[in-house]
């Protein structure tokens, strides 16, 4: 089987209802690996930088604008062990290194998105294209 | 004669259990109740997320806009943490453990206003 067949694609359309279908066929890929079974914590993380990645698309990319869609790639690399996907959406781009992490402190209401997604994951790049956007997480297994 | 001086301290803490994903479906329904219990005048809450088995970014802003807003009214907010580890750890990572008062059960939260 070569790499490509590894992949699993996904295209949904932009909408909270269809996050959680992404969320479980995550899930659902990451359990196939023997030692993640009772890793709970792991799928749990991976599962929410997903969720919050689908969000901020939701939110930002296309934000009140009906009918996009969002594709998904998955894939499981073996040496290094790891879990890759990519998001591509073709709303609006947004400044990502411009958003300050949280302070909690100062009772903020916005922000903790982008900061757990880079605290779930290993590796977080986001890429404005003049097609869309484009996200790759990475994280070790 | 005895001076006898009396105060009456009436503390009225609301408790709210919620039992469900905090997301960013349901949070917008959320922080519109809480924005009513504020207008309707109370701002001493105990938050019991003890059976939440998962809170999202949109869940965290919705919490702390109850903290914002009652202690604007000279109140605040106490949470009784999830039982569910990963939950829990969730609040860890962005220190709303620090920013919020997390109690051991409801009744430490009520006992504590």
């Amino acid at each position: 089987m070569n790499d490509d067949e590894q992949i699993v694609k996904l295209n949904v359309p932009a909408s909270a209802q269809f996050v959680a279908v992404v969320e479980d066929c995550v899930a659902g890929m990451l359990r196939r690996i023997g030692q993640l079974e009772e890793d709970e914590q792991s799928v749990y993380n991976i599962r929410l930088a997903v969720h919050e990645t689908c969000t901020n698309i939701l939110e930002h990319a296309y934000g009140q604008q009906a009918n996009g869609r969002i594709n998904f790639e998955f894939s499981i690399n073996e040496a290094p062990l790891q879990f890759v996907m990519t998001l591509h959406d073709k709303g609006q781009s947004f400044d990502f290194y411009g958003v300050p992490d949280p302070d909690p402190e100062k009772l903020q209401v916005r922000g903790y998105g982008l900061f757990l997604i880079q605290q779930l994951m290993d590796e977080t790049i986001y890429t404005p294209t003049p097609e869309g956007n484009r996200w790759r997480l990475i994280k070790n297994l | 004669m005895m001076n006898v001086q009396v105060k009456d301290f009436i503390s009225r803490v609301r408790v709210i259990k919620l039992d469900n994903r905090i997301d960013a479906v349901n949070a917008p329904d959320l922080k519109r109740e809480f924005e009513q219990m504020i207008a309707d005048g109370a701002n001493q809450f105990v938050l019991d997320l003890q059976d939440v088995p998962f809170m999202d970014s949109a869940g965290l802003a919705a919490l702390v806009s109850l903290l914002k807003r009652a202690r604007a009214a000279s109140g605040d907010v106490k949470l009784v943490a999830p039982k569910d580890e990963k939950a829990m750890r969730i609040l860890h990572l962005t220190k709303f453990d620090r920013v919020f008062e997390m109690m051991e059960s409801v009744e430490t939260a009520v006992a504590s206003f």
